[in-house]
């Protein structure tokens, strides 16, 4: 049996007027089904390009990507809309919650579209947010607006939760409680989560880290010695 | 501003082309729009100005009922205020081009000064059967054209003419008509199809029927100075156009009199003459007449003659007779004497032997003898005494027979005096007899005589016997010698006796000899006479022949006579009836009326001042909502790019940059935006517009190409307008920003949080809402600024898009209305004055066959006064005022059917009522052409659209004027399936019918007139589409440009392309729908004020709004945006869903 994600020697060339830059080579891991899986780099070392590729967001300009056993790098631009919709789940660094929608709207939202969606209330209330459903973004905190944004991915009863540097714009603390929560989703609902971030703190509490360096990835690694989130520093 | 300033602002522009443009577009089209539109009218009239000045057009037109003497136009010049003067000739004629139909031309001189035409196609015509053609008609092909003046123009139309076949050589346009309309004529169909110019000399009149007069001073077009100049000038040029209209009248009644007189003269000199002719004529007759009678009365002198001759012939012959009897007798008395003779010879001799025998004896018996020679002397005494008186007797009686004779003669010529008389004549016959008894009895007497004589001679013989009883006594006796030589001298006796009787006898001979020659000569004469009466009858029959045929000519001549004289007191009646006429004429030839008309009274540049003014009306509200919107559009764009740019401008500041120099770049990215948008609007708007509109007048007026006008003040005020805004948005966007701390600035401002709206306490709508609907309801309410902007700008294009349609309904409508609706006639028929009631009957029964019904009617155009104010009316006077509901619908705007007036009430239509602010109720004044007056009272104002009414019944009529309408016009239906243009040229072929006109033609007339509406319609509807297309690209761009994050996260989250153009154009859709109603509404007040300020005089509009147009209008709003949309949506698709993922700038 393959690995739920595979990455086989994706490149990725962006062509910016007459210069290429390759933001990605050979990139090469796996990912098996339920990791909590950290990508670690550092800036413009091409995390976000395998996200994006990842993600459905991009298109990658060689080699393959599988994710449950489909190729998705063959997909079509509506395929690979519809396997966003239905497969992937995003968390952005600064939420990118609709301002407009309430907390429990904005995972309606998600919800809406999705094939087998979770009750949004539900959920909400599964990140602890049942009392401000009501509440618009901007009556929310960065935290909660945060795990409104994970919510909203969660939602959809995605196949691969993507979590884009979700603490960045947190601090500390809100960014460790928006990490558990991460975590025990990703122990408690057996989903998939990949979250990228510079903060090589946070690959201690990973089930998978893999390092990415210069556009390739450098190392790939089983963590061992899982920490919980609480007990991480940095 | 510094280098760097310099080049990141440039950059800017570089990078927001799209925001640039916008901003660009918006003052361009808002500036375009304001000034183009405010140009146009101006551009109108600048090209009708430069056109007619170019062209000479006239300043006044000086018409009179009798024309102008050729040398008018010299004398008119001599007026100070005068530049030029020209005389023209104009007549209507129907022609023929090459082989088509007969229809009215209007031909006129070519002008040299004033009025001159401009050739579009060929050359100005050189020879008198040369012409050129009317360019709104014709067009190149026409060159070569024959035209041909008809016979079947009246005799004074066709006097006109010198020549009366043309060939076109070229195609002019006029700007004496500077309009498509023609104007209308007496003849024909009663319109007049296009106008030909030809030279002078093709025109065979000795006067002008027009004077042409340009002014010194000139002055545009319209404006107050021209028409204060021309009305200080109308009473100076009435004057001088009296004049040399009484100068041309003397002259003609002066000529004309002189004619008259001329030809009375001639007329009674010829008469005079004739009647002398005649008279000798009849005294011919009469002389014949006489001569027939003489010839007469010679004839009967004649037959009376014949009939003499006859007698006297008869008379002569029976004379003859008698006279040969005579001779016949005298002849044998002469036989008989000769006998005697012989036997006295005898005798003698016998005595003589016996007086020799007895000579003895007779010695002898001498004295016996001498005794019995005494007794028988005696006795011979006796004898011959006796003798003698028989003689006498004899005599006597041959006188008596001569006048018997003479009696009878005489007695047959009286008789014929008498008469021819038969009785009479019997009377004659019968003293003629009796006279001719009498002269029987004298012929008888004389016979007697002559017995008597014979018993004398016998008496002598017994005395010779007594002799010879003496001699045989001599014998016996012998005694003596003595009476022997007594017996010898007795013989002797004898002897001499019988040489006497001899000698008698001889005499008797000659005599008879005489009588025969006579009798001869008788005869001679008597066959002469016989011969002359033979003549003289053959004569008398020729003379009676000649008679009968004197008689014949002179019968001829008689009947001859009665004829000339018949035949000349005809003509010189005839004769004097002319002159009579000519006199009358002459007397009814009124005192010249003449006219100066000034331009206001050419159609052509009457009209084009409204005309022009539509799109003035149109200029007044249209540009405000462009200018509003272009403001707002300027504003939140602005607005926006100084938010988006917040940090761009914390930095700079907190760099050290001065607030001016900030927001130098951002003042000077609006304004050179909006300078150029202007300057761009300003070209464009001041071009296209004029043009476009042209165009669409270009159906109705020809004067070539437009002039452009460039209205500096709008084109200032719009500049500083779009400055203001743009410029103005941006500065107060900047000082906003500026007056924040940099570090705020650099921050990302805090997202506008989200707000329940007052839609979802209402939760059984809310809830029922789809969740995608309750996020556009949201956001929609959200954004306020964008919500009105929105709102306004697509209730703007939809209003405008309305109200183009609506402008078009209300126009377009107006000759349905008209036709269908209130004057629901068929055919209008105009009579010529002279058809009367006969005429009326005539034409009824002529069209029987092809009319469903017909009413006559009377039209006057009268003038309505009022407040003091005057509108020219018809005004309108039905026959059968029960009957005029079948032709003319008379209702309120309302549709409530109005009765027909009764006396002493009007109906007036409406849009006169509202020029002159007559209400219900109202007494009105109005004066007809002969200036009789009289007032009315308004008792309803009924729905009209063309032309302007006032009904009256006769009743009204007749009490005012006192006199009976003279009903010479008719409206008629059609039959069911009779073509109404067959109808009409059925119906123009019957006597007296002056013109017939479909009212068909006038629908379509209007229709044409109102096609440059299409061209302004679809001017509006393009305005209309780039006005929803920029605002709402520019909306929609803001939407998305500040919600791109939003978009982004939603194309990650999985949202298909549909379905993210979904979520932000439902928006726009809501938005376009509410702005769409919002738009009708505003449409409709629009459009009312739009056709409220359009001022067509002829025509009223009704401010209705086809509902067809509300949903085109939607649909064309919902179409624009649907477009936009449609091109957002590729925008939407180039999102890069990394943008998400971004960090806020």
């Amino acid at each position: 049996m393959s690995a739920f994600v595979e990455f086989k020697n994706v490149g990725k060339v962006y062509h910016m007027g007459e210069v290429d830059i390759e933001a990605l080579k050979n990139a090469d891991f796996v990912i098996e089904k339920g990791e909590f899986c950290v990508i670690v780099g550092a800036s413009g070392a091409g995390k976000t390009t395998i996200l994006n590729i990842l993600g459905g967001m991009d298109t990658l300009t060689s080699g393959q990507v599988f994710l449950d056993g489909e190729e998705i790098s063959g997909y079509s631009k509506r395929r690979m809309t519809t396997y966003r919709r239905y497969d992937i789940g995003f968390v952005f660094q600064f939420y990118n919650l609709v301002q407009n929608l309430t907390a429990l709207e904005n995972v309606e939202l998600a919800s809406q579209i999705s094939k087998k969606p979770l009750d949004a209330m539900t959920v909400l209330t599964s990140v602890g947010l049942k009392e401000r459903a009501g509440n618009f973004p901007a009556q929310l905190s960065g935290g909660e607006q945060q795990r409104v944004a994970i919510a909203r991915a969660l939602a959809k009863n995605p196949k691969l939760l993507l979590c884009d540097e979700p603490t960045g714009a947190l601090d500390y603390n809100t960014g460790k409680a928006v990490l558990k929560l991460l975590q025990d989703t990703c122990r408690r609902e057996k989903m998939t989560v990949v979250v990228i971030t510079h903060n090589q703190a946070l690959t201690a509490m990973a089930d998978r880290v893999i390092t990415v360096k210069s556009g390739t990835v450098a190392k790939m690694e089983l963590n061992r010695h899982i920490v919980p989130v609480e007990e991480i520093e940095w | 501003m510094s280098g760097g300033m310099i080049k990141t602002t440039v950059r800017e522009i570089k990078l927001s082309f799209g925001r640039y443009m916008a901003i660009f577009a918006i003052v361009m089209l808002g500036v375009g729009f304001y000034t183009g539109l405010k140009a146009t009218t101006p551009a109108m009239i600048l090209t009708e100005n430069d056109y007619l000045l170019e062209q000479d057009f006239f300043d006044f037109r000086l018409l009179s009922t009798l024309g102008f003497d050729e040398d008018s136009a010299e004398k008119l010049k001599e007026f100070s205020e005068i530049a030029d003067a020209e005389g023209a000739v104009s007549v209507d004629a129907l022609c023929a081009l090459g082989t088509g139909n007969e229809n009215v031309y209007k031909f006129h001189t070519v002008p040299e000064r004033i009025n001159r035409v401009v050739v579009t196609v060929g050359r100005m015509p050189e020879k008198a059967d040369e012409c050129v053609l009317d360019a709104a008609r014709y067009g190149e092909d026409a060159i070569g054209t024959q035209i041909t003046v008809t016979d079947s123009n009246e005799e004074d139309t066709l006097e006109m003419f010198r020549e009366r076949t043309f060939t076109a050589v070229g195609i002019v346009r006029s700007p004496y008509y500077i309009n498509f309309e023609r104007g209308t004529t007496s003849i024909g169909e009663g319109k007049v199809t296009a106008f030909i110019y030809v030279p002078r000399e093709a025109f065979d009149c000795d006067y002008l029927t027009e004077l042409y007069a340009t002014t010194k001073l000139k002055y545009n077009v319209y404006t107050d100075e021209y028409t204060e100049y021309i009305d200080g000038l109308q009473d100076k040029m009435e004057e001088e156009s009296s004049l040399l209209a009484a100068a041309r009248y003397n002259r003609i009644i002066g000529e004309a009199q002189e004619k008259i007189d001329d030809a009375q003269r001639e007329l009674d000199d010829k008469e005079a003459e004739a009647r002398e002719e005649l008279a000798k004529a009849w005294q011919k007759i009469i002389d014949g007449e006489e001569e027939i009678a003489d010839g007469e009365r010679k004839i009967a002198d004649a037959v009376r003659k014949i009939a003499d001759g006859k007698a006297e012939i008869a008379e002569h012959e029976q004379e003859l007779a008698d006279g040969e009897q005579e001779i016949a007798d005298g002849e044998q008395e002469i036989a008989e004497h000769v006998q005697e003779i012989a036997d006295a010879e005898e005798e003698v001799n016998y005595a003589e032997w016996k007086l020799l025998v007895s000579e003895q004896e007779l010695n002898e018996a001498r004295r016996k003898l001498d005794a019995g020679e005494a007794e028988l002397k005696e006795k011979e005494k006796e004898l011959l005494a006796k003798e003698k008186e028989l003689k006498a007797k004899k005599a006597e009686l041959s006188a008596a027979r001569e006048y018997l004779l003479a009696q009878i003669a005489g007695m047959g010529e009286n008789g014929t005096v008498s008469g021819s008389d038969p009785m009479t004549a019997d009377g004659t016959e019968e003293i003629k007899k009796e006279l001719e008894m009498k002269l029987a009895q004298v012929e008888e007497g004389l016979t007697q005589v002559e017995e008597g004589l014979a018993q004398i001679a016998g008496g002598k013989s017994q005395i010779e016997h007594g002799k010879d009883k003496i001699a045989s006594n001599a014998g016996i006796i012998a005694r003596g010698e003595k009476d022997l030589e007594e017996g010898k001298r007795k013989l002797e006796d004898a002897k001499k006796e019988l040489t006497d009787g001899k000698e008698k006898l001889e005499e008797a001979n000659a005599e008879l000899a005489d009588g025969i020659r006579e009798l001869e000569d008788g005869r001679v004469k008597l066959e002469q006479a016989k011969t002359d009466l033979a003549k003289a009858e053959r004569d008398l029959a020729k003379g009676k022949a000649d008679l009968e045929e004197g008689k014949r000519e002179v019968e001829d001549g008689k009947t001859e006579y009665a004829e000339a004289e018949a035949e000349f007191e005809e003509e010189v009646q005839e004769a004097q009836l002319k002159i009579d006429d000519a006199r009358e004429e002459l007397a009814d030839v009124e005192e010249p009326e003449e006219y100066v008309l000034t331009r206001e009274t050419n159609i052509g540049y009457a009209c084009y001042e409204s005309d022009s003014n539509i799109v003035a009306a149109i200029a007044v509200v249209f540009p405000v909502f462009f200018f509003l919107v272009a403001a707002l559009i300027c504003m939140t764009t602005m607005n926006r790019m100084v938010e988006e740019q917040r940090i761009q401008i914390g930095v700079l500041k907190a760099l050290g940059y001065s607030n001016a120099a900030i927001m130098g770049k951002y003042l000077f990215y609006a304004g050179s935006a909006a300078m150029a948008g202007a300057a761009a609007g300003c070209a464009g708007g001041t071009w296209l517009f004029p043009k476009v509109i042209w165009m669409g007048y270009g159906i109705m007026y020809s004067m070539g190409d437009i002039r452009y006008y460039f209205d500096v003040k709008a084109a200032l005020s719009s500049l500083a307008a779009a400055l203001l805004c743009s410029v103005g948005a941006a500065y107060f966007s900047c000082r906003h920003e500026l007056n924040i701390a940099p570090a705020a600035l650099i921050r990302p401002r805090a997202p506008k949080s989200g707000k329940r709206i007052f839609l979802e306490r209402i939760t059984f709508i809310w809830r029922r809402m789809r969740f995608l609907h309750k996020v556009s309801v949201r956001n929609i309410i959200r954004y306020k600024k964008r919500f009105f902007m929105m709102i306004l700008g697509i209730s703007g294009c939809t209003a405008l898009l309305l109200t183009g349609f609506g402008v078009k309904d209300s126009i377009a409508g107006v000759a349905d209305m008209q036709y269908d609706e209130i004057q629901i006639y068929d055919i209008e028929i105009v009579l010529s004055d002279k058809a009367k009631a006969a005429g009326r009957m005539e034409l009824e029964a002529q069209t029987e066959e092809i009319l469903d019904r017909i009413t006559w009617r009377f039209e006057e155009s009268v003038d309505l006064d009022f407040n003091g104010k005057t509108k020219s009316v018809y005004l309108e006077v039905p026959q059968e005022a029960e009957r005029i509901g079948d032709f003319v619908d008379l209702h309120t705007t309302g549709g409530e059917r109005i009765e027909y007036p009764g006396a002493g009430e009007a109906v007036l239509t409406e849009k006169a009522a509202e020029t002159l602010g007559i209400k219900i109720g109202d007494q009105v004044t109005f004066r007809d052409t002969d200036m009789n007056t009289f007032s009315v009272t308004v008792t309803a104002l009924s729905e009209n659209f063309v032309s302007n009414y006032l009904h009256i019944s006769a009743e009204t009529y007749e009490a005012a004027v006192k006199r009976e309408p003279d009903y010479r016009s008719a409206y008629a239906v059609v039959k069911e399936g009779v073509d109404v243009h067959e109808a009409a040229a059925l119906i123009s072929d019957i006597d007296d019918v002056l013109s017939v006109s479909p009212t068909d033609d006038m629908r379509e007339r209007i229709g044409t007139m109102m096609e440059s509406m299409d061209y302004i319609v679809l001017l509006i509807i393009v305005c209309a589409g780039s006005l929803a297309f920029i605002v709402l690209y520019n909306l929609t761009n803001i939407n998305i440009t500040e919600r791109i994050r939003e978009i982004a996260t939603i194309k990650v989250l999985g949202f298909y392309g549909k379905e993210t153009a979904d979520y932000v154009f439902r928006e726009n859709l809501v938005l376009t729908g509410m702005g769409a109603i919002a738009g009708l509404g505003l449409g409709r007040w629009l459009h009312w004020f739009v056709m409220y300020n359009i001022k067509i005089d002829m025509i009223s509009f009704r401010t209705t709004i086809a509902p067809v147009s509300f949903v085109l209008s939607l649909l064309l709003t919902f179409v624009f945006a649907m477009f936009v949309n449609g091109i957002m949506y590729f925008k939407l698709e180039k999102i890069n869903m990394a943008e998400a993922l971004k960090s806020v700038e």
